[in-house]
């Protein structure tokens, strides 16, 4: 499978925990989580949580077994599920994370469906090219 | 890469720098302590094996309501957090942020706890987990002895 481009979006600190936003990804979470205020503003808050360590998995879903190496980030509120899948990857000694939004997608049912079994296994194949945009070369 | 979508992820990029204002620090803030107690009582329920619904009849709430709490969507107020920290059978504080940084960086270089606890506790041993509690013990001996106070380590 050909690598996608990715660019980072934020980082703590530290430089630990890095998160990047898929190219492909970056027209829905226009669409879906920055135009809207609500999910933004707990996107935010599971970025902050990730970084000070205390996210829990209503908000932030790293999965195992089937689908090692994806994980959530749940912006449910209301009526709306909205998750963004993402790669994440780990050096060995694990002080260092990645994580990349893949897809931004509304979840219609309790359990992971075929839709989401389906993407989740096409990010588990996905590679990344990794970048970041100097604002001066733009 | 396109310039066009170079300004895009740029503009993305700037909004997790943006500044906040007092209002929003203080809305971020308020939510950051309700996950960061929320992420210790998921910890704690983890250990004991305790599910959601057993959390919500020990605090005498729905189910419902604890999930809006971890999801962030409520936030607790505090006789719920004391209601929950009852429920998991631990006491809560509140510590400054460095405070808790200097006794987790000190509690790697304490030698072990001079205190003889474990006979004291091994004749009735009403605590599953001693370790930890001999663990946070040597953590509130030092944190003590930090801030020059009278130990709380009944000898």
């Amino acid at each position: 499978m050909a690598k996608k481009d990715c660019f980072l979006i934020s980082n703590n600190q530290d430089n630990s925990i890095e998160i990047y936003l898929s190219i492909d990804a970056y027209v829905d979470f226009g669409k879906q989580v920055l135009r809207q205020q609500s999910k933004l503003k707990k996107f935010r808050y599971i970025i902050e949580c990730l970084y000070r360590g205390i996210t829990n998995p209503d908000i932030y879903e790293e999965y195992k077994k089937k689908y090692l190496g994806t994980a959530a980030f749940k912006l449910n509120k209301g009526n709306t599920n909205v998750r963004i899948y993402c790669k994440y990857v780990q050096n060995e000694d694990k002080t260092q994370k990645r994580i990349t939004l893949h897809k931004v997608h509304s979840k219609r049912r309790q359990k992971l469906g075929n839709i989401e079994d389906g993407i989740l296994k096409a990010i588990q194949k996905q590679e990344y090219n990794y970048g970041k945009i100097d604002s001066k070369t733009i | 890469m396109e310039k066009s979508i170079a300004k895009q992820f740029e503009q993305i990029k700037s909004i997790f720098k943006e500044d906040k204002n007092f209002k929003e620090k203080v809305e971020f803030e308020t939510q950051m302590l309700a996950f960061t107690f929320i992420s210790e009582i998921e910890q704690l329920m983890e250990e004991k094996g305790m599910k959601r619904k057993d959390l919500a009849e020990a605090v005498g709430t729905s189910a419902g309501y604890i999930t809006q709490l971890f999801r962030g969507n409520k936030l607790p107020n505090l006789s719920i957090l004391a209601a929950m920290g009852i429920a998991v059978n631990k006491q809560f504080n509140i510590v400054p942020v460095d405070s808790l940084e200097s006794a987790r960086n000190q509690k790697q270089q304490i030698p072990e706890s001079p205190y003889n606890l474990s006979n004291e506790f091994e004749k009735g041993n009403p605590f599953n987990d001693f370790n930890k509690l001999k663990k946070d013990c040597n953590v509130i001996k030092m944190y003590e002895t930090n801030h020059k106070s009278k130990s709380c380590v009944n000898e």
